[in-house]
Parts: C-alpha cells; sequence; structure tokens
C-alpha cells in the first residue's frame, strides 16, 4: 500500500497513542473517534498559539494605535 | 395532515423526542430521558443565548397532551420554518453559511457545558435569509471524556460536499441526495483533487479522516480514555471553521448564468412584463409564491419585495448562489433561492420514503411564477403541455405562466439543432391543454414582444 506523507504521520501517531490489547469491533465512527484523539493534542497547541497570538498583536496594535494618537495630538 | 398525532417523519430516530402535528399546529414531545438535557439548555443560558443570535429556532412549552405516553417530560410548540430546504437543494454559499452556523452553535454551546450530538445538515433551515436550528434536542451536557460525536457527521455532511463543489466540481453537491447521511470520506478523498493532500486542514479532515475510517473497519481495538482538554476541544472546530472559511466557490459563467445580461428581451418588454407580473401579483394577493425557473430572481423579487414569502427555483447552480449572494447582499429576507431540476424534482427520501418529503409534499404553493420555462419543459424536455399542465395543478393555487412562440428567438435556439416535431406548440394548444387543469383568468400580450403572460386560476376538479 502506498503511503502519503499524512497518511504515514497519522499511522506513526497512532501507533504511539494506541494500546495494542483488543476489545471490540469497531465501526466507521470509530475512525473519527481516534482520529480526533490522535489530533487532540495538535489543534490544541495550534489554537492555544493562534489565541495567544492574537492577544499579542491586539495588544501592540493598540500601543502602536495609542503612540500615535499622542503624536498626532503633540 | 393525513394522520394527526403521529410523530412527523424525519423524526422518529431520535429516542430524546420527536415532531408531531395536532390540529395543524407543529409540537414536539419531548421524552424524559433527554430531561437533563433540556433542563440545562434551557436554565444554563444557552438556549436564551442562541435565540436572541438567530442560531436556534424559538419555542414556548405548552400544556398540550403529548402524542406518546410513554416516557413524555414536556411539549414544546417551535416557531414554523415558512419553507423546508435540503441540502441538495442549496448552492455553496447556503451549505458554507450552514456549516459555519452550526460551529458557531458548538462553540456557543461550549460556553454553556454543552455540545451538539449531531451536526446533520437537514437539522438547519434557512428562516427569514439565516440558517437557523430547528433540532431543538441536538444538545448534550458536555463530557471531557468524549471526543465530539458528531465530528464525523460534521466532515460527512459539510466539509465533504463543501471541498468537493469548490475543488473539484459543484455539480458534486447532488451527492447529498444519494447519500442522505453525508458524503462517505473515502469518496470525498478518492475525488478530491491529488494536491489537497498537502493542505494540512484537508489532509487531516478529509483524507486521513477517511484512511482512518478504513482501517479500523472491524478492527478490535481497545481505545484507551482520555480526557479532551477545552483547548483541543475548541481547537478541533476553529480548525474546521478556518477550512470552511477559506473554502471559496470561485463563479464560472454557466449556460444561463449571463441570461438577463443576454435575453433578447428590449427594455421597453422587460419593464412591461414586470408590470404585468405586479399587476397579476396585486389581483392575487397570495400567501406565499414559488418562482420555477427563476434564474438570478428578477421576478421573483418583485413577489419577495411584496413581503411575500417566495422561494426562487432554479435548475442553474450558479444563477441559485448569485440569487443567494445578492439576497444576503441586499438583506432579503423574504426570499429563499433553491436548486431544483423540475425535469426531475427533489424527490421523498429517506426510510419508507418519509423522512424528506418531496416537492411536492410541501407544496402546494398559493402561486406560481413559470416564466420564459414552458419551452424549455416542452421542447427541450420533449414534456407535453398537457403534463406540465397537469404537474403544476398538483404544486399551486394559481399560476402566472408565460407563453413563449416558436418565432421567438430563444425558442429558435432550441429548434436550431433539432427537428421541430413539436407541431402542437401553438397559443391554441397551450390554452387547451392548461384549461383542462386551470380557469384562464387573464391574458396580456408582452409589449415589443412576441410573448404573453397568462394569470391562471386552478380547477377545483381534475379534468375526466
Amino acid at each position: 500500500m502506498k503511503l502519503s506523507l499524512p497518511k504515514a504521520l497519522f499511522f506513526a501517531g497512532l501507533l504511539c497513542s494506541l494500546p495494542s490489547a483488543a476489545s471490540a469491533y469497531i465501526d466507521p465512527g470509530t475512525g473519527s473517534y481516534l482520529l480526533q484523539l490522535l489530533i487532540a493534542a495538535f489543534v490544541a497547541v495550534s489554537f492555544t498559539v493562534k489565541i495567544f497570538w492574537k492577544r499579542i498583536s491586539k495588544f501592540i496594535s493598540a500601543k502602536i494605535l495609542k503612540k500615535n494618537r499622542s503624536v498626532d495630538e503633540g | 395532515m393525513k394522520d394527526e398525532g403521529a410523530k412527523l417523519p424525519g423524526s422518529f430516530r431520535d429516542p430524546s423526542g420527536f415532531l408531531f402535528v395536532r390540529d395543524g399546529i407543529l409540537y414536539r414531545q419531548i421524552n424524559a430521558p433527554y430531561r437533563p438535557h433540556y433542563d440545562q439548555l434551557m436554565g444554563g443560558g444557552l438556549y436564551a443565548a442562541l435565540t436572541e443570535a438567530e442560531l436556534l429556532i424559538p419555542h414556548t412549552e405548552v400544556d398540550a397532551p403529548p402524542a406518546d405516553p410513554v416516557a413524555p417530560y414536556k411539549v414544546i410548540k417551535p416557531e414554523r420554518v415558512p419553507f423546508v430546504s435540503y441540502p441538495y437543494e442549496w448552492c455553496f454559499g447556503q451549505l458554507k453559511a450552514a456549516a459555519l452556523a452550526t460551529l458557531r452553535i458548538q462553540k456557543k454551546a461550549e460556553q454553556f457545558g454543552m455540545v451538539l450530538k449531531d451536526a446533520s445538515a437537514f437539522n438547519i433551515q434557512f428562516v427569514d435569509g439565516k440558517p437557523v436550528l430547528v433540532d431543538t434536542l441536538s444538545f448534550e451536557k458536555r463530557d471531557v471524556w468524549t471526543p465530539w460525536i458528531a465530528y464525523r457527521q460534521f466532515c460527512q455532511h459539510f466539509l465533504a460536499p463543501l471541498l468537493l463543489m469548490a475543488l473539484k466540481d459543484f455539480r458534486l453537491a447532488q451527492l447529498s441526495r444519494i447519500f442522505i447521511d453525508g458524503v462517505p470520506l473515502d469518496l470525498a478523498s478518492g475525488l478530491l483533487p491529488k494536491v489537497t493532500r498537502f493542505r494540512p486542514g484537508i489532509a487531516t479532515h478529509i483524507h486521513a479522516h477517511a484512511w482512518s475510517q478504513r482501517h479500523f473497519a472491524k478492527k478490535p481495538v481497545q481505545v484507551r480514555k482520555r480526557p479532551i482538554s477545552r483547548a483541543a476541544f475548541l481547537g478541533l472546530i476553529d480548525s474546521l471553521e478556518t477550512l470552511v472559511r477559506k473554502t471559496e466557490f470561485r463563479l464560472k459563467k454557466t449556460e444561463w448564468g449571463g441570461y438577463y445580461k443576454e435575453t433578447s428581451y428590449s427594455d421597453r418588454a422587460f419593464e412591461h412584463k414586470k408590470a404585468v407580473i405586479e399587476s397579476f401579483l396585486g389581483a392575487l394577493r397570495p400567501r406565499d409564491v414559488w418562482d420555477l425557473g427563476a434564474n438570478t430572481g428578477v421576478f421573483s423579487r418583485l413577489a419577495s419585495r411584496r413581503g411575500i414569502p417566495t422561494v426562487a427555483f432554479d435548475i442553474d447552480f450558479v444563477a441559485v448562489e448569485l440569487d443567494y449572494r445578492e439576497c444576503l447582499a441586499n438583506q432579503e429576507i423574504r426570499l429563499l433561492p433553491l436548486v431544483l431540476d423540475l425535469a426531475n424534482p427533489s424527490p421523498a427520501l429517506g426510510w419508507a420514503h418519509e423522512e424528506r418529503a418531496s416537492l411536492t409534499a410541501r407544496g402546494p404553493a398559493d402561486t406560481i411564477l413559470a416564466l420564459a420555462l414552458l419551452h424549455h419543459l416542452a421542447i427541450s424536455n420533449n414534456l407535453p403541455f398537457e403534463k406540465i399542465a397537469a404537474f403544476l395543478r398538483t404544486i399551486c393555487r394559481s399560476l402566472i405562466i408565460e407563453f413563449v412562440p416558436k418565432s421567438d428567438s430563444q425558442v429558435q435556439k432550441l429548434l436550431a439543432t433539432r427537428e421541430d416535431i413539436f407541431t402542437g406548440y401553438t397559443p391554441a394548444g397551450f390554452e387547451e391543454a392548461f384549461s383542462k387543469w386551470f380557469r384562464i383568468r387573464k391574458v396580456e400580450k408582452i409589449g415589443d414582444s412576441e410573448r404573453t403572460l397568462y394569470l391562471m386560476d386552478a380547477q377545483d376538479r381534475a379534468p375526466l
């Protein structure tokens, strides 16, 4: 079977995160369930960085705006 | 309604409750097992937040007796949706708006400790031009040990068709009609261009998702439970939202997209046609209007701008997209553009043909506009006048219809590459066939053209 980059990354991640014990037969929903468990850490980090970055850029643009305003008024 | 008080088709799968109609009023019964979730929805502030944001259909709790005496908790009366439409009738912009509304609802629910337990596109309806969740029982308390249970459904109902329409072919929107629980992800993965495997969002939510489903199908796996952090939960929603927002449908010119710009009408004929339709609408004062073959909705707006709830159907996906964009730009709340092939209208679908209603079952409309449509049905589709009249009679009470003679340049175009076998295609043949099903009330020639507009009332009885 040919493995593309996303599949290879997914498979590697899955191997690290799942125990090997067997207990139940699974429907297509389980693939979705497992994918979410796998990407949970990635999306959590990217979301946190995004929120943090938004706050920083908002803070900086507010500072610049304030500075520009005081220069204009001065 | 043939079965008063019975569960309405389309809501019988959910054990939390169901819809029913009694004395012409729509109710929803909430069953006892759903009580904790419903109480949290109402008492926790989520219902108020969502209805204020016009994201959830409002309801009132009523004293009406339950339709099913086994374990009822409450009966509520939701506001009625003026016209129920389905995802396979929506243009790209409507499906995208519905997807984003679903994710907004999910984010709002999370703030109140709840989650959407399903993300079916069929749970969204357009009310006053806005996508609104109509299934009040879609929420449950969030369990931190469970990922988003409706993730797969969201990808199948929204993400896959949006990406296929935007990146492959807009006609793939019709897959939603075949696959009633959404487009299978392995199919979407196979159809999408190979280059999408290198776009992280699509690679994750479609390609890896499809592979994961296939790989673990019928495979024994023991899942180690772990809590899903708030950042992970919101991160997933944010990732989906970013992907949906970035997915754009680029308009191409299609057969009918530039119809009004390229029409053979003179300005005078166009204005006179509008004036005659206005006068017919003034005489009829319909409660609702369906415009069949509406194109970008120029004539539909003659009805909707009078405050009449109007549905503008057209076979052309691009024309409907343009119509929808105009509705958004002008905040037109009375007009709902939809994709429909009148020669193959939306059928009854789902279990026992009952879960999704056919076009006919959603009618009849008070008035139908059938303008510059007849020649397409009669000549392009070989449909006899009598068949057209009989069908239109089943879906309306009055009809404003335009007869376009063979000498018209638009009909000549249709006949240019085929033999003219349409000997009965004459004003007399048209009037004779339609008179069996309708009473012709008014006839007006459109000035500076060879076309004629008819105002007809449906006959009470079908011909023998």
